[in-house]
């Protein structure tokens, strides 16, 4: 039951985690569009000035190029265009990309150059301001974002469910460390029927190896070893790497009366595994002293 | 209060019976080959893949369709020490107990072997052979020589396994089938027929294709991981269905609950 919540809970947490990354996509992409729709714009008046033949080299355009480039740009062709958006002289205009082939570099002259700075002492002052503009406008949008998406997800997440997941994250390293104790004490104050009863069903949910082992060798401790070896069999089967798993079925092997069997198997484990606590093992069993 | 859906999990609980053996493509492809080669001149068959490929339960099908035609014997758990397999052998070929404080001789058994030949043939079902040692195997080997005793064996295959047990059984003449992991098609076909062989026709209409592609990323399309995986989620429907049913809805699956297996199975982190 208790667990079933905290599962519940990490779910919570999974989503919020989730949608943020979302959230940021989604920004990531509407930033995206609102530039390429800028500059598709920018480029759109001119498109209305001139004729076909340039219309179709814009389809090549390139948004980001655009919004990179055009410090640089400016410089190359600063007044002929400016000429030509003033006389809207179509066959200029037209030579003019000629000249610069017709590619979609040459547009970005032509697009962009209206807005860019002529003087070459301002440009580069601006170009500094800018730059601080955009970065502080990027930290706005930051300081700004991470307040959406706290917003957000206080719909998924009431106030106090979003304590108890911090207290819950703090509190599951100290309970992690803690679990093996809980599992001795269960052993200790209840009935070992009760807690083999426990423990099955706690096996049947987690399959978990270890779940196997433990009943394995409360059965054991039960003498009851013919249980024991089937326990220790599943904890085997799940993992074959756990030496206490090979130990506890060989054990109930030799109580069982196999003790042939019960140290082969360990032999057989011992050449691939060369876990010297299986040779001392093998050892007990063959000079009896287990 | 109990809620339907603890029967719908326990479906998915592993088990290798008869009843819960689903026919797909590849199963019954693998089925057919293993048929086949049960009457060709081979002494031995090998079933080899994965854990959880669905070895056992091709074998334990074998045993049930041709026991009452064949001569089939069954070992279903490995016997480890020589001497009881020896034992276990003769009892099943001569329908004879042997006294407590007697053993099998292995060349007797050999030589008794070869004198049955073209009196009889006898088919023995090995699962989980891989715990099986050396020295047995080799004698499984020469008891099958003797072309009386056919042997059909399973062996569970980890990375580095693979490359020994292939050269291992290279040098002798063997049928090799191996068996894998579900495509994602075979996936959803086996959970839907598992779920209306056991009538629960209504969940299996819950399940989409595009649920069967999540549970995919993350089992591969082996059968016991998906099994695990469907005990899983099915647990978290039956928690919810007994204390909050309001959250239950049954006309598809629930991707929050598919979620929550997935973390509670390790396969992401929350
Ligand atoms: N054709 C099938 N029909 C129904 N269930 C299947 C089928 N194939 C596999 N399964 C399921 O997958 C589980 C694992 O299959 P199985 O035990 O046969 O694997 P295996 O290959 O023998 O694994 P291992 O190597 O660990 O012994 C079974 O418990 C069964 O529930
Ligand atoms: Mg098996």
């Amino acid at each position: 039951m208790d667990n079933m919540r905290e599962l519940e809970k990490r779910w919570y947490f999974y989503r919020a985690k989730e949608s943020l990354r979302s959230i940021n996509i989604v920004a990531f992409m509407g930033m995206m569009s609102l530039a390429s729709y800028y500059t598709y714009t920018q480029v759109d008046v001119i498109k209305n000035l001139f004729n076909e033949n340039i219309l179709v080299a814009e389809a090549k355009v390139e948004p980001k190029k655009v919004t990179v480039e055009p410090i640089i740009l400016a410089k190359i062709v600063e007044k002929p265009v400016e000429e030509h958006l003033k006389s809207t002289k179509v066959a200029d205009v037209v030579l003019a990309s000629k000249n610069e082939g017709l590619d979609g570099s040459t547009l970005h002259v032509v697009a962009l150059e209206p807005v860019i700075p002529i003087i070459d002492m301002e440009k580069e002052s601006r170009k500094v301001t800018s730059k601080k503009r955009v970065y502080k406008a990027t930290r706005h949008n930051q300081t700004t974002q991470r307040k959406m998406v706290k917003a957000k997800a206080s719909t998924y997440l009431t106030a106090s469910e979003l304590s108890t997941i911090k207290h819950e994250i703090k509190r599951k390293s100290r309970v992690a460390s803690r679990n093996t104790e809980n599992i001795k004490k269960i052993n200790l104050n209840g009935s070992s029927v009760n807690y083999i009863e426990t423990m099955k069903k706690k096996f049947k949910r987690s399959k978990n190896p270890r779940d196997a082992l433990l009943l394995a060798k409360a059965f054991y401790e039960k003498k009851a070893y013919s249980q024991s070896e089937k326990w220790a069999l599943t904890a085997n089967k799940i993992d074959s790497s756990n030496d206490e798993s090979w130990h506890m079925f060989a054990k109930s092997k030799l109580k069982l009366g196999q003790k042939n069997e019960a140290i082969k198997i360990l032999e057989s484990y011992y050449k691939k595994s060369h876990s010297p606590k299986t040779k001392a093992l093998i050892v007990k069993i063959k000079t009896e002293r287990l | 209060m109990t809620s339907r859906f603890e029967n719908v999990k326990n479906i998915f609980i592993d088990s290798v019976e008869r009843n819960n053996y689903v026919e797909l493509e590849s199963a019954q492809h693998n089925y057919k080959l293993l048929e086949k080669s049960l009457d060709k001149p081979l002494k031995m068959i090998l079933l080899f893949g994965k854990p959880g490929t669905g070895k056992s339960m091709l074998l334990n099908k074998l045993y049930h369709n041709l026991k009452e035609s064949r001569e089939i014997h069954y070992f279903d758990a490995p016997i480890l020490s020589e001497k009881e397999f020896l034992r276990r052998v003769y009892e099943a070929i001569t329908d004879k107990a042997v006294p407590n404080e007697l053993r099998v001789n292995f060349d007797g058994l050999l030589r008794f072997c070869q004198k049955l030949k073209g009196e009889r043939e006898i088919v023995f079902l090995l699962d989980e052979c891989q715990l099986y040692s050396e020295a047995l195997m080799e004698k499984i080997r020469l008891l099958s020589d003797t072309r009386v005793i056919k042997f059909v064996i399973t062996l569970h295959k980890t990375e580095n396994e693979d490359i020994i047990a292939k050269q291992h059984f290279k040098t002798r003449i063997w049928e090799v089938i191996e068996l894998s992991n579900a495509s994602e098609d075979d996936l959803y076909i086996y959970i839907q027929k598992k779920l209306i062989q056991k009538g629960f026709v209504e969940i299996s209409n819950m399940i989409k294709k595009k649920h069967i592609r999540f549970i995919y990323t993350y089992t591969y399309g082996n059968f016991r991981e998906s099994n695990k995986f469907l005990y899983t989620l099915f647990d978290i429907y039956e928690y919810f269905d007994e204390n909050r049913p309001h959250k239950v809805s049954t006309e598809k699956l629930s991707k929050k609950f598919l979620e929550m297996t997935a973390l509670k199975l390790g396969y992401i982190d929350g």
